[in-house]
């Protein structure tokens, strides 16, 4: 009896220090995601966790939910606990929608929610998908682990490029070329069969967002204090304009020969796209980890400090600014989108998950509690 | 809380892994070395609790049931014969300690190897940029050693297999039932309570520990390997002079071998204390009281005393 109750103590320790350990690493098991909104129609698509929630884009009101880890079972894809969305769904020519998770796989769903295949990211086992999809009329483009693959509007695999360290940025697909950043430091060029044209030499930063090729530069932000302008052409080195803290995101196209792009010290910056000359430089509160979203000479961007602003291009000068949560610590890492009036961001919070404001004066229209 | 514990742990081991040529399971290592160094006051004494304990479990029954109707009178016998339940406890301690340690350990691998953009921005966060002359160089840090990513579970894919061995796993588990068992006692009373506890735990920690390495990062297994090295070269060095050969009998009695022990022996009580509270436990228990009251701290040799007295 006495061994029986030792024992039964033991098993009982065991149990709850595995329990609170396991809780109070919980991220591991299951990564967090980055909440991120998107817009396609008339609806809002919003990826949080392993689901896809549809919004109705004037009210907020929920349409339909895709998840990773149940829905997806139609698929040919094996699903599993690591399945959180990293980036925003993105919108194809034919009105499809792409899906792609932390879990090695991708998904094509219709815009109701239906799974219309799948792909297994990686042949490589244990690898993630970390990169959002980049669509062409033709084709589907996405970095997993060390890879990028290309893939029709079918799903099926096309062709596939290995880098010896993992991609993580989207390729930015322009005048037949696939420029694809790379976490080895270095930007890629590929033909549309995969074929290397060039690639840079090692940068300082590791290069983990989609370029922009503006005014015939290709330009990129990185994990350094380095925004570079590159040659596409050759890949060689046309300006290296330094910042205070990492420019991750994708620089945004002005229209006017500007780029802006903001930094993770919460700088945001308008630069000359063939100069890399900085025309104008203001700081914001928290960290700027998405791109701006821009719209008539405004620039809608979102912080890490939870604070979205709506920003003249002209020369930085601060319309308004809100907060969708001023009494938590939540985060808004994803890019505001813009919906008719509305500008409408997703937090990190779960239960809060997304906001939509007036264009206008940042009027809260409607919440969405995830 | 543990915030500025895994904001120094990351730095410290960002640190390593620059200064030891970009290779983070060294660093890894080094960290781990560092961190069960630091705790070595603590779970020295912890083991000094335990060989304490079993030293003295003896008496203790001896006493507890001697006295098991009257608790203010064995709580004043325990504590003369240097066995303090409460001070005891605090043997325990270490082992607490070592809790949030594993889980800001997990946390510093997870940010200084980030997997995920997420887990990147938390490293911009945490580093001090004036510790690194060259950190972005180094970003992302190498995470792959042999065929392990050490920000992923650990799984050793064969060709003629068709799911993953997850090698580290298992020698976290080999070696915590290694370092359980150097201070186990070898024959134990079955009525001894916290020789079984010691037993039960040897059975379930290596689970446990087990379990935690199969879901988390690679990189967290490498801690447990190294720390429960680090604890067996420790208890080697701390409890040298109780080194003795044991005979440990595998499960399932597949085969017996020699293991060295550093386990305290429970000490032996004079024989005619043992007869007495066999036969008669009530007068052995009148015995006890008298002597307690006329000696007080030790209880075996003024009994001895006594007797000699009688027979002259």
């Amino acid at each position: 009896m006495k061994l029986n109750a030792t024992l039964r103590r033991s098993v009982l320790l065991t149990i709850a220090m595995t329990a609170a350990f396991v809780l109070t690493a919980c991220g591991a098991i299951s990564p967090p995601g980055w909440h991120s909104v998107a817009v396609e129609g008339d609806q809002v698509l919003v990826s949080s966790g392993a689901a896809v929630t549809a919004l109705d884009g004037t009210t907020g009101t929920p349409r339909w939910s895709f998840s990773t880890s149940s829905d997806a079972g139609t698929s040919t894809v094996a699903t599993g606990l690591a399945t959180n969305l990293y980036s925003p769904v993105k919108i194809g020519a034919n009105g499809d929608l792409v899906v792609t998770s932390y879990s090695q796989a991708i998904y094509g769903i219709s815009n109701t929610g239906q799974v219309l295949w799948g792909f297994d990211g990686n042949p490589d086992r244990d690898t993630i998908v970390n990169s959002s999809a980049t669509l062409t009329d033709t084709n589907i483009h996405f970095a997993s682990g060390n890879f990028l693959h290309t893939l029709d509007d079918a799903g099926n695999l096309e062709w596939t490029f290995e880098s010896d360290k993992a991609l993580w940025g989207a390729p930015l697909v322009m005048d037949g070329t696939v420029y694809q950043p790379g976490m080895n430091h270095t930007m890629y060029a590929l033909d549309l069969n995969g074929s290397e044209l060039w690639q840079t030499e090692r940068l300082v930063g590791a290069l983990a967002s989609t370029p922009a090729l503006v005014d015939g530069v290709l330009i990129s932000g990185s994990l350094s204090d380095h925004i570079y302008g590159i040659d596409p052409a050759t890949g060689s080195i046309v300006w290296d304009t330094q910042t205070v803290g990492w420019p991750w995101a994708t620089p945004v196209d002005g229209g006017n020969g500007m780029v802006f792009i903001g930094d993770l010290d919460g700088n945001l910056y308008a630069i000359t796209a063939a100069t890399g000359e900085i025309e104008w430089q203001i700081q914001l509160d928290g960290s700027i980890p998405s791109s701006p979203t821009l719209e008539n000479d405004i620039l809608y961007v979102a912080t890490g400090g939870g604070f979205l602003y709506s920003i003249d291009t002209a020369d930085g000068a601060i319309n308004w600014t809100a907060e969708p949560e001023p009494d938590f610590d939540d985060q808004l890492l994803a890019s505001p989108v813009l919906h008719n009036d509305l500008v409408i961001v997703a937090t990190t919070n779960g239960d809060q998950l997304v906001y939509a404001f007036q264009k206008a004066n940042g009027t809260l229209s409607w919440i969405f509690e995830g | 809380m543990l915030e500025p514990i895994i904001v120094l742990f990351t730095n410290v081991l960002l640190y390593l892994y620059g200064v030891l040529n970009n290779s983070m399971v060294l660093a890894l290592v080094l960290l781990t070395v560092g961190v069960r160094a630091m705790l070595i006051p603590l779970s020295a004494y912890q083991q000094k609790s335990q060989a304490k304990m079993q030293e003295l479990q003896p008496q203790i029954k001896v006493i507890q049931e001697k006295h098991k109707d009257d608790p203010q009178k064995m709580q004043q016998e325990l504590l003369a014969i240097g066995y303090n339940p409460a001070s005891m406890l605090t043997g325990c301690l270490p082992l607490l300690i070592q809790f949030p340690i594993l889980i800001a350990m997990y946390r510093c691998i997870e940010r200084a190897i980030p997997d995920t953009p997420l887990r990147m921005v938390n490293l911009y966060n945490t580093v001090y940029p004036s510790l690194f002359d060259n950190f972005t160089q180094w970003v992302p840090v190498e995470r792959n050693f042999l065929w392990m990513d050490l920000a992923q579970k650990e799984r050793l894919f064969v060709d003629f297999l068709p799911f993953g061995i997850p090698v580290l796993a298992i020698l976290v588990v080999i070696t915590t039932i290694l370092q359980q068992k150097m201070m186990m006692p070898n024959n134990v009373d079955p009525n001894d309570q916290t020789a079984q506890m010691q037993r039960s735990m040897m059975t379930t920690m290596p689970i446990m520990f087990g379990f935690i390495s199969l879901q988390f990062a690679a990189g967290l297994s490498i801690y447990f390997v190294v720390a429960n090295i680090v604890t067996m070269l420790q208890t080697a060095v701390v409890n040298r002079q109780r080194f003795h050969w044991i005979e440990w009998s595998l499960p399932g009695g597949i085969a017996t071998i020699p293991f060295p022990s550093f386990a305290a022996e429970p000490k032996e009580l004079p024989k005619a204390t043992k007869a007495t509270i066999k036969s008669k436990p009530s007068a052995a228990s009148k015995v006890a009281k008298k002597e307690t009251a006329s000696n007080g701290a030790n209880n075996n040799a003024p009994r001895k005393n006594k007797k000699k007295k009688k027979r002259k």
